[in-house]
């Protein structure tokens, strides 16, 4: 008797459960690539990007930017700059231009250089963070061979990103005629995140910054202390100087661009920059044939898609393009076989 | 004395220290022998513990780290996390390192897990107590101080604690019944036999006087074979020696049932028992796309070092100017430029660097040397930049999918067997995806194809045939009990004649009688003799018995070594039982000698057509082998019954002719195999019986899907040719119109082997060549298919090697001849011939996949050689499933089992491969191509935590879970369309030209990640406007923001084509898929959201927050995202609807149909009346032809003749 139970009791443990996931058959939906689907899927994908991509080209459209190589131009202070003996000496360069357009808007400034690399990877390493959040400025340690002068203080801040800080001084001017020239006002703040410039980095705790960086030394290539960038403005001094702060930010590629200043709309320029003849003031201190590198000004107005290059909006509509033509040719496919299937069948 | 001495040493120190010794002596109860006995030579034995568990407290660590280590995969990721510490690599240790520890602990901690619980057991086995008589006291121990010749006590239902020499029982007669059914789960009770000379021993202090030793051999794993002999010294006298078989030997790990308590003595303790020696693990079975999987693999690894190598060559390249080597803005620090130059000085700086030179270089100052080390150490630190490419993960992956899907199939309501209770069985995970790929399956007959339910059928003798027709529906009626005489009846001396073949097949058998537990009780009044069950390891003998004992007369027991039977008058006839001379497969038949009351010996002979009659001298043969082939055609199983009478000399003779063969240590098989061929001759021939093995349950339908799918069915049996071909017709395997070709012992002593296959080959080649394409698309309405018969004979034949050195002609040929049979019947095949076949096969040029499924221990070698084993759950005893891979309760669910889990499986695994070296491919090729924009400085893309978690959480469980559900076509349209199993067959999913489509797909697609993102970053002034806190303007974004943009592309990508090849949404799936969408976007924000204080870094901080407030980047991403999934979309589309597989047009079909469901149902009727649709034949109309077996089978609605219409058009209509 209990040998009869026994026995049921395991066929009854040694039966599966009924549950749809262990029976794999749980309720679902199946995914089918059915006709109609497919084509209405793929003609709903073009014209959307049909739309966006004519949308973004127009908005590209609207943008204004000029853009300047000046390493050719100033080839004279360039060809200073090769040597690195020559640092003291000042050189400066003008470059007139003439903005046939009013540039509309926000105006931006930027900087670009050619065949820079902040993407190496010890360059991006160099640098030290505790040092920039103002904790500890005797911390140098990634910044090899940029974190001791030759006397061993502590340089501040230390590293190769920090020491090869992008230092020409770029002034606009606008000649409204030839004898006025006026420089036109730049912003030099609010150029960099707003994260990066207040909790990343913070000048060390002290009465006044030149007494926080006692017992550091400046970076071998720098002319000027780290707190002596602004001297104007305390809040855009020592580490939380934005020229700074955007340097930092290292770049993806070897050619790249960086906001410099922003056209503050004052006066004449409050509709942006009016058309007119212009000139850079470049003070050109960074040397980039030595490395057979270019630098060059930016000026560019913006809108919500970016700057004014097609790029996004041509591969928008060149998606939305192929994307219909696949979808004619998909319908034709269908269309072809379902009359001869037809046939078939009739015969 | 210093001879054994140095012989002890010898044994002692020489290798295995105990193979040298072929044979063993124990002192039972230690007690020394009397002096004179021969030479004792000492041995160490192992105590009683059984050690199953692997590692101890102490050695788990290093033995663990050891095994896991030995895995070429983890080796792997071992060397590149090393290569990492040592060197001066872009990424941290941690990225390599924490996968691997993950894997390696989790590993650990199971396999620590599962040893723990086996020390558990096995503390709970080793520590249980023992009775073993001591100084003629009973004394407890635990079980694993038992020693080598001890004398155990073990009561009723107590298992055996180690391997025992059965000295007495509680029984008068010396006899235990055993139930093995923890060894080889045969749950029927065996009886066990003492030692003639120590029966006598009942209580402890008897069998402490006794004084014996045991010779016996080494242990060896096999359960049923053991030779040894006991020498019993009694008081002065010689010793009595007395042979030891298997049927002295209780075995630990059975069970004592029906017997109060016995005694034995311990030969074979702890490991060497035979039971711990059969827990040996089979050999590892590795399945197809594992091997692909590892090819795969080294492709990889090439493209991984190719990688490495170019951009360390270009990097040099690059290099060569100096303006490059060394900007003014990023100088080399002090030690790097010592590495240049090798002036070894102080440690400082970059430490590692140097320790690695030193290390590698000792002193050497060559510069070309320090140059190629430098080199060197790039190379280095490029793999170590690329390693992902061959991800930890998707070993973890793959062996979950493996472990975690093999559940499915326990699990499967379908395959339940309520008849047994049983389910089917996982005994390894590997192999779910082979299931998928089988192209040749090999199949017993017996227990497999048909029931193995015996049911006696009819019994000829000399020629009169009997029928007891007392049978109906397989029910005994109670009270009718006659014969029913087919030919006129026969004379006074032909009744002698009955009566004594009857008696014959009463007596010449190993049946035991179960008596419903009662051991000792009085026995039960001759009438109920009826009702009591027998119990044999044969069904044929107890169908035998039960069928005569319809034909009035039973066997009732063996008592004290008589047998008794109750003959028709009722009366009760004793026999006392000489000598059995037990079955075996070689010879096929087995004898009993009996002395009747009257005094006169008879030897009774049973067995196989083809091994009687050439014993036989006399009796009516010729209608004896007629009737027994034209049974054996309506694939009735046949035994012929022999008689000889002896006289005393005679027996006398034959007596010491066995015990000689018994006594014998050496060789004894052997030689009792002689000794049975010289005492089973000159026999008279009585008669024939017939035997009837049902069909199983919708085998015919099972054959007939797998036909369909593609796979060759090839019955091996022990059986006769016209049986087995009868079988064969009952269950499809042959068609009204399949043209048999045989190749038989017969025709060759016709003609010349030569002759023979040349001519068989000619004949099939000649259709195939026309047939192929039809036979493929499994349409053509009159295939000519040829089946092929061979017996073992001719098969060994084949296979011998010629002196010439031609075998492998006669193979080829043979194979050829083969491949071109749509069936294959091998009769007479001994056990290892199968294996020889299935080899055969399985190292064909093709190298298909074999399965082989038996349910017998005649079946266990092919199991093993086959690529998939299965067992089923039989009668015969449970080595076939214990053996398999995979064991089902009835050959029916092998439909389920291939055509749906099997397909399944294969669809989900290749998948599984495919897509987890796609999205590497994806992952580390933008990698890759940064090093063209970064100077090859080895610059990273990704964020660290990005490059740790990419394979361990982003991307892995919406994989995982895929290879679980996924089903691209519904179970029930898999097993209702057999023919979708073509669409994979040759690992279709992991060929060549689909790898290379999903790398290439891969490479597209970074492509498209990276160069989109470039142009955007180079371009367009990706900018955000930083409105989120204060200021109102538009910042810049840096090289962290562009490879968190890839990333953020790629994440999605990869999880949005796995969604679009997911074909089978449940709510699991939704949840994993957009779950970890979800999960990534949390992360991101969370890991860039704060300023993690463990980190010494701080890169991360609002990359991802910036990123997603700027408009272009959302823009960005959404085109790369479309633009990298339409290529693959519109490849799917397009070959669905130019080149559609039979699977894409079932999946459509069944969308379209859904709406028109009726209508198409009703076609399908219809069509299937008309005379193509019905394919594969009319089976309605094929009973009447030549072979008459469908219509002489008594049950022939097992075959389900109407079924397979309907399955015939309803696979067709998909078509159409």
């Amino acid at each position: 008797m209990t040998k009869m139970k026994k026995t049921s009791q395991i066929c009854q443990s040694k039966l599966p459960d009924n549950t749809a996931l262990k029976q794999q058959q749980l309720p679902a939906y199946r995914l089918q690539l059915s006709a109609t689907g497919v084509l209405s899927g793929f003609f709903a994908t073009g014209a959307f990007c049909l739309g966006v991509g004519i949308i973004l080209i127009l908005s590209a459209k609207s943008i204004k930017e000029i853009e300047i190589k000046y390493t050719k131009i100033c080839a004279n202070c360039a060809e200073l700059r090769e040597d690195a003996i020559n640092f003291d000496k000042e050189c400066t360069c003008s470059i007139p231009f003439y903005l046939s357009e009013t540039m509309q808007g926000n105006v931006y400034l930027y900087y670009k250089l050619y065949g820079f690399y902040q993407n190496l990877y010890r360059y991006i390493l160099s640098r030290s963070n505790s040092q920039l959040v103002g904790t500890d400025l005797k911390d140098v340690g990634n910044c090899a061979p940029f974190s001791k002068s030759h006397n061993g203080t502590p340089i501040a801040p230390c590293g190769a990103i920090a020491n090869s800080i992008f230092n020409d001084t770029i002034i606009l001017s606008y000649n409204l005629n030839s004898s006025i020239h006026m420089e036109v006002p730049m912003l030099r703040s609010g150029i960099t995140w707003w994260t990066d410039k207040y909790v990343k980095f913070r000048n060390p705790s002290a009465i006044n910054l030149s007494s926080a960086f006692t017992g550091t030394a400046k970076p071998p290539y720098w002319s000027k202390p780290v707190y002596e960038l602004d001297l104007e403005d305390t809040e855009n001094n020592g580490f939380l100087n934005d020229d700074f702060i955007v340097w930092m930010r290292t770049a993806a590629f070897p050619t790249f661009k960086k906001l410099y200043r922003r056209l503050n709309r004052v006066q004449y320029f409050i509709e942006g920059l009016p058309a007119g003849n212009y000139s850079f003031n470049i003070t050109y201190n960074f040397p980039v044939t030595r490395f057979k590198g270019e630098k060059s000004v930016v000026l560019s107005t913006l809108t919500w898609s970016g700057g004014s290059s097609l790029f996004l909006g041509l591969t928008y509509t060149v998606t939305g393009a192929v994307t219909w033509l696949a979808a004619f040719s998909m319908m034709a496919i269908h269309l072809m076989l379902k009359e001869k299937r037809t046939l078939f069948i009739q015969r | 004395m210093d001879c054994s001495l140095v012989r002890t040493l010898v044994h002692r120190y020489c290798a295995g220290e105990e193979n040298c010794v072929d044979s063993r002596t124990i002192y039972v109860g230690h007690r020394e022998p009397p002096p004179g006995a021969e030479a004792y030579i000492p041995q160490r034995h192992p105590d009683n513990r059984i050690v199953s568990s692997k590692y101890t407290f102490w050695n788990f660590i290093p033995k663990n780290l050891f095994e896991q280590f030995r895995r070429i995969a983890n080796f792997y990721f071992l060397i590149i996390f090393l290569v990492q510490l040592i060197i001066d690599t872009p990424t941290s240790p941690v990225t390599s390192g924490l996968p691997l520890f993950f894997v390696i602990t989790v590993t650990a901690i199971k396999q620590g897990y599962e040893d723990w619980l086996r020390h558990k057991a096995d503390n709970a086995m080793n520590q249980c107590p023992v009775h073993f008589i001591q100084h003629g006291k009973l004394v407890r121990k635990q079980s694993r101080k038992l020693r080598v010749g001890d004398i155990v006590m073990v009561k009723e239902d107590e298992t055996f604690p180690c391997d025992l020499i059965f000295l007495s029982s509680s029984r008068g007669d010396g006899t235990c019944h055993v139930t093995t059914a923890s060894l080889d789960g045969e749950s029927s009770h065996k009886t066990h036999y003492a030692v003639q000379d120590t029966k006598g021993f009942h209580t402890e202090e008897d069998i402490d006087g006794l004084h014996a030793t045991i010779e016996c051999e080494q242990p060896q794993p096999d359960l049923y074979k053991f030779v040894g002999r006991i020498n019993v010294y009694s008081d002065r006298n010689d010793p009595v020696v007395r042979p030891l078989g298997s049927e002295n030997l209780l075995l630990r790990g059975a069970t004592l049932k029906n017997t109060e308590k016995i005694f034995g003595v311990a030969i074979y303790t702890g490991m060497e028992t035979k039971m711990a020696l059969n827990y040996q693990s089979k050999s590892q079975k590795r399945s197809a796309v594992e091997k692909s999987m590892n090819v795969f693999l080294i492709v990889y690894l090439c493209i991984l070092v190719s990688k490495a190598l170019i951009n360390t060559i270009l990097k040099y390249v690059w290099q060569s100017e100096p303006f490059r080597d060394e900007p003014w803005y990023n100088h080399k620090t002090e030690s790097e430029r010592q590495r240049n130059l090798i002036t070894l000085a102080r440690p400082e700086g970059n430490a590692k660097c140097q320790i690695f030179v030193v290390l590698v270089m000792g002193r050497g100052n060559h510069a070309g040397l320090s140059q190629f080390l430098r080199a060197f150490t790039d190379f280095l630190a490029f793999m170590v930049l690329f390693n992902y490419i061959i991800p930890v993960s998707m070993y973890v992956t793959v062996e979950m999918q493996k472990f975690l899907g093999s559940y499915f199939i326990t699990w499967d309501e379908d395959m339940f067997d309520e008849d047994t209770g049983e389910g089917p069985l996982v005994n390894t995970s590997d192999l779910n995806e082979e299931l998928g790929q089988v192209e040749y399956v090999f199949t017993d007959k017996t227990g497999t194809l048909t029931e193995n339910n015996m049911e006696f059928k009819e019994c000829c003798i000399e020629g009169h045939v009997y029928v007891p027709h007392a049978v109906c529906n397989g029910q005994v009626l109670p009270n009718a009990s006659g014969i029913d005489m087919i030919d006129s009846s026969p004379g006074a001396g032909a009744r002698e004649r009955e009566e004594l073949f009857f008696r014959a097949l009463c007596l010449c058998h190993t049946i035991q009688v179960k008596d419903d537990d009662d051991v000792d009780g009085p026995r039960k009044s001759p009438d109920s003799g009826k009702s009591c069950v027998y119990i044999s390891s044969s069904p044929d003998e107890v169908a035998l018995v039960e069928g005569i004992q319809r034909l009035g007369f039973t066997y009732l027991r063996l008592k004290e070594n008589y047998m008794e039977i109750l003959n028709r008058e009722n009366g009760v006839e004793r026999f006392e039982l000489l000598e059995i001379l037990s079955f075996d497969s070689v010879r096929r038949r087995m004898s009993v000698i009996v002395r009747s009351a009257t005094g006169e010996i008879y030897l009774f002979c049973k067995g196989a057509d083809s091994s009687i009659f050439p014993r036989v001298i006399e009796g009516k043969v010729d209608q004896i082998r007629s009737r027994v082939e034209r049974n054996a055609v309506e694939g009735l199983r046949t035994l012929c019954v022999a008689y000889k009478r002896l006289i005393p000399e005679e027996y006398e003779g034959v007596c010491t002719l066995l015990q000689a063969a018994k006594v014998a240590l050496q060789d004894r098989e052997k030689k009792l195999a002689e000794a049975y061929e010289q005492i089973e001759k000159d026999l008279i021939l009585l008669g024939a019986t017939a035997v009837e093995d049902r069909l199983q349950e919708k085998a015919a339908d099972t054959i007939e899907a797998l036909q369909k799918a593609g796979i060759k069915v090839w019955v091996l049996t022990g059986d006769k040719m016209e049986t087995a071909a009868a079988t064969c017709y009952a269950c499809k395997l042959f068609r009204r119109n399949t043209q048999l070709l045989e190749l038989t012992t017969k025709k060759i002593e016709e003609q010349s082997l030569h002759d023979v296959l040349f001519e068989l080959s000619k004949t099939v080649l000649r259709h195939s060549g026309s047939l192929t394409r039809d036979n493929f698309s499994g349409l053509s309405a009159d295939m000519q298919d040829h089946g092929l018969i061979i017996d073992g004979a001719a098969l060994s034949l084949i296979m011998k090697p010629r002196e010439d050195g031609s075998c492998g002609n006669y193979r080829e040929l043979f194979l050829e001849i083969c491949r071109n049979c749509s069936a294959v019947l091998c009769c007479r095949m001994a056990p290892l011939q199968k294996a020889q076949i299935v080899k055969l096969i399985k190292l064909s040029k093709e190298h298909p996949i074999t399965l082989a499924i038996g349910d017998g221990a005649n079946d266990v070698s092919m199991i093993l050689e086959a690529h998939v084993g299965i067992g089923v759950i039989g009668k015969e005893g449970r080595q076939a499933a214990r053996n398999s891979d995979y064991a089902i309760p009835k050959f029916k669910h092998l439909k389920k089992m291939l055509l749906v889990h099997g397909h399944l499986y294969y669809i989900r695994i290749s998948e599984l491969v495919q897509y987890f070296f796609y999205k590497n491919v994806c992952f580390i090729f933008p990698q890759f191509l940064y090093q063209f924009f970064c100077g090859f400085s080895q610059q990273t893309l990704y964020d660290t935590a990005y490059l740790t978690l990419y394979n361990i959480s982003f991307t892995s469980l919406p994989i995982l879970l895929y290879s679980l559900m996924e089903q691209h076509v519904s179970i029930d349209t898999l097993r209702r369309d057999p023919s979708l199993y073509r669409d994979i067959a040759k690992n279709a999913l992991l060929r060549w030209r689909v790898f290379i489509y999903w790398t290439f797909l891969g490479v597209f697609d970074a492509l498209v990640f990276f160069f989109g993102a470039y142009f955007m970053f180079e371009n367009t002034t990706v900018t955000s406007n930083g409105q989120i806190m204060t200021t109102n303007t538009h910042m810049i974004f840096g090289n962290w923001t562009f490879g968190t943009l890839v990333f953020t592309v790629m994440v999605f990508t990869v999880t949005l084509k796995l969604a679009l090849d997911t074909h089978y949404w449940t709510w699991i799936n939704h949840f994993v898929i957009w779950g970890s969408l979800l999960f990534y976007v949390v992360f991101s924000l969370l890991w860039g959201g704060i300023i993690w204080p463990f980190l010494s870094y701080q890169r991360m901080y609002f990359v991802f927050i910036q990123m997603l407030s700027s408009g272009p980047a959302w823009l960005v991403i959404i085109l790369l995202i479309t633009v990298s999934l339409l290529p693959d979309v519109l490849k799917k589309v397009l070959c669905r609807q130019l080149w559609p597989s039979a699977t894409e047009k079932v999946q459509s079909t069944r969308v379209h149909g859904q709406s028109r469901l009726p209508e198409l149902t009703l076609l399908a009727c219809r069509r299937s009346s008309s005379p193509w649709a019905t394919w594969p034949g009319p089976h309605a109309k094929q009973e009447p032809l030549s072979w008459p077996p469908l219509s002489s089978l008594p049950h022939s609605h097992s075959v389900p003749v109407p079924h397979g219409g309907t399955t015939g058009g309803q696979a067709i209509s998909p078509d159409l």
